[in-house]
């Protein structure tokens, strides 16, 4: 067999960019006809000289490769109207207007989905029983993985904000995160820009925008550059880190924590971001309006929804974290 | 610091090439290019044949060059010949004279390494381009894909006979999140939640009553496993040496380490439990091969197998 390896990825996120090559031995040919959908659109080429290819809709056609025996791609993709497509990528060796040799791929590029299926008019919340009807029912019926963000919007009786507790917890957070940098910075001089950057980024308020994402992309890539090449550092951060959050606690909010790392999870790969925020309710009912801001994990935001009005009843007056007044999945 | 770029790496290696062809005193016969990841290191390595009519005497100097380490081997013998090395301490720079008196006489045939800091996050862009798998859309197993090939395929291949990029890194995030999430039961989230509104509640009365119904709710499993050594027992499971079980590296890439995932998009990290694990493989490329595709597997069902064993076995 001339063909010795061959990739595509099997599945991707639409927006990711999708690597590809083909190597061959012993395999005489006048060209590589390339046809991929049009919804993708070469990004990178490797081993072939900028005068022996040529694009045209569709189709990548190399006239001759550098090295013999390999060509190398990547393709660019966007996120798609269906949230879920199957695509196929076909490599043709071409002589004397012949195909010699034909590659297929089949590529599942995928994305996350969030719906709501359901807003009540109202819904009742039962302090003391802990009962919520009805809920507010969004759910993910794409593939990939959504994090979601709950906005209250001004208009909304009801505000989002954070317990007592977690105010506390924060500014101990803070002072702990700063002068953990501070002594992190002397260990490792060569990475004080990154946990320079670390620093600001915990310690400065954040939300899915366009700017926030991009720099958070940035700082995500460089970490993981970080955790790559020096394990020592992604150690001592880890450590550092966990050291303060350990610090700036009662023991008993570890158990909040815990809760709240569970309550942060949705079924259909749904994450809610912030589960400790809550609402303030009382024995008179209140206008809710919500905005729903979510992400992929590549970080590209999805489109924000913003739901109708509901009214929330209450027995009492007591905090209820926002989450529980929505079914994450079903 | 270290070069950052094939280019850069290729400038120094003419010069070294240069020196040593301008002493008159070795014809160059093969170049190589070994890039050591692991320890942030280029080795360009020369076979060079001494010239039969040329003096004996003399220095190479290297000193406008920032070199790491050089080594001599000779042939036949296969012997060091570090003796010939004396180190130069620039303002700037280290590196290297060499003194060709000191070189075996006999030898036929001598191999120069030069060993020359890098950044190697910088130079692994520069000719590695690498792509793997962020998401899964399987629920039941989870593949991430590995992939990385040579970007400029031909520039190394003009300059040099052989290259071996070794252990380039790959790290990816494999989400674990859901797993615990399902496992977790219902009841158990209950009681997390009774201890955490106690830990909260100043009032005693009011403590007194959480305290009554965290009691009803044991009372219905007295035999059940303490809640603080299921969180201790699930917190094992992210122990590196413990979540590696469930990591399996295949093809043309290996595992080498794993750490708890970054949690940037909670902002506070949730220290309790990671919602992703943090996977370093590597891979090697050389000019024969130039491209390296793999798959990290995830035991997902191992896993879960685990956690429940943690929130269930004493």
């Amino acid at each position: 067999m001339p063909i010795k390896s061959t990739f595509f990825p099997k599945e991707a996120l639409q927006g990711q960019d999708l690597p590809s090559h083909v190597t061959w031995s012993d395999l005489k040919f006048d060209s590589i006809q390339i046809h991929h959908s049009t919804t993708m659109k070469l990004e990178e080429l490797y081993n072939v000289s900028s005068e022996d290819f040529e694009i045209s809709e569709g189709i990548v056609k190399i006239n001759r490769v550098q090295v013999k025996g390999y060509v190398g791609l990547v393709f660019s993709t966007k996120i798609l109207p269906e949230m879920s497509v199957h695509q196929l990528i076909e490599f043709n060796f071409i002589q004397n207007n012949k195909v010699i040799e034909k590659i297929e791929f089949n590529v599942h590029l995928f994305r996350p989905n969030i719906v709501i299926h359901k807003v009540p008019d109202q819904i009742v919340v039962n302090l003391t029983s802990g009962a919520i009807t009805d809920k507010i029912l969004v759910r993910n019926l794409g593939k990939g993985t959504a994090y979601i963000e709950l906005e209250t919007i001004k208009e909304s009786e009801l505000q989002k904000k954070r317990p007592e507790f977690f105010e506390r917890f924060l500014h101990d957070f803070f002072e702990g995160i700063k002068l953990s940098m501070a002594s992190l910075k002397q260990s490792f001089e060569g990475q004080s820009g990154l946990i320079e950057r670390i620093e600001s980024f915990l310690t400065t308020p954040f939300k899915f925008e366009k700017k926030a994402l991009d720099e958070l992309n940035n700082l995500e890539k460089d970490f993981q550059v970080a955790i790559e090449d020096d394990e020592e550092f992604a150690e001592a951060l880890n450590e550092s880190l966990a050291e303060v959050f350990l610090r700036s606690n009662e023991v008993s909010n570890l158990y909040q924590f815990v809760l709240d790392y569970v309550n942060s999870i949705g079924k259909e790969k749904i994450l809610i971001r912030d589960p400790f925020n809550v609402v303030k309710l009382s024995n008179k009912p209140a206008k809710l309006r919500v905005k729903i801001r979510s992400i992929d994990l590549l970080k590209q935001m999805c489109t924000d929804i913003e739901l109708p009005e509901v009214t929330v009843i209450a027995n009492k007056e007591s905090e209820i974290p926002i989450f529980k007044l929505f079914q994450w999945g079903k | 610091m270290g070069i950052e770029s094939l280019s850069k790496f290729l400038k120094i290696a003419k010069k070294i090439d240069s020196l040593i062809e301008k002493s008159k005193k070795f014809n160059i016969e093969s170049k190589d290019l070994r890039l050591k990841s692991g320890d942030g290191l280029l080795e360009y390595s020369l076979i060079a044949i001494p010239q039969t009519a040329s003096n004996t005497k003399g220095k190479i100097s290297f000193s406008d060059i920032d070199l790491h380490r050089i080594s001599i081997m000779s042939y036949p013998g296969f012997s060091e010949n570090q003796e010939s090395i004396s180190r130069i301490e620039g303002d700037l720079t280290k590196s290297f004279s060499l003194d060709v008196e000191k070189l075996r006489t006999d030898a036929e045939q001598f191999n120069f390494k030069f060993e020359i800091k890098c950044k190697i996050d910088s130079i692994v862009k520069d000719l590695v381009r690498r792509d793997h798998q962020i998401d899964s859309a399987d629920d039941e197993e989870n593949t991430y894909w590995l992939h990385a090939q040579i970007r400029k395929l031909k520039d190394l291949k003009d300059a040099l006979r052989k290259v071996d990029l070794l252990d380039i890194p790959f790290a990816v995030n494999v989400a674990v999140h859901q797993d615990i999430k399902t496992k977790f039961p219902t009841r158990r989230r209950r009681e997390l939640e009774l201890i955490a509104k106690w830990a909260h509640e100043h009032d005693r009365n009011k403590k007194q009553l959480i305290s009554m119904e965290h009691l009803k709710l044991k009372r219905k499993r007295p035999k059940e496993k303490e809640i603080t050594n299921v969180l201790r027992d699930l917190q094992n499971l992210f122990i590196p040496f413990r979540f590696k079980s469930y990591i399996e590296v295949l093809k043309d890439f290996n595992y080498y380490d794993c750490q708890r995932g970054a949690d940037f998009y909670d902002k506070i990290p949730f220290r309790t439990f990671p919602k992703w694990m943090a996977v370093i493989s590597r891979t090697d490329l050389t000019i024969e091969k130039p491209v390296s595709k793999g798959e990290l597997v995830y035991k997902k069902g191992l896993f879960q197998e685990s956690i429940e064993k943690a929130l269930t076995k004493k």
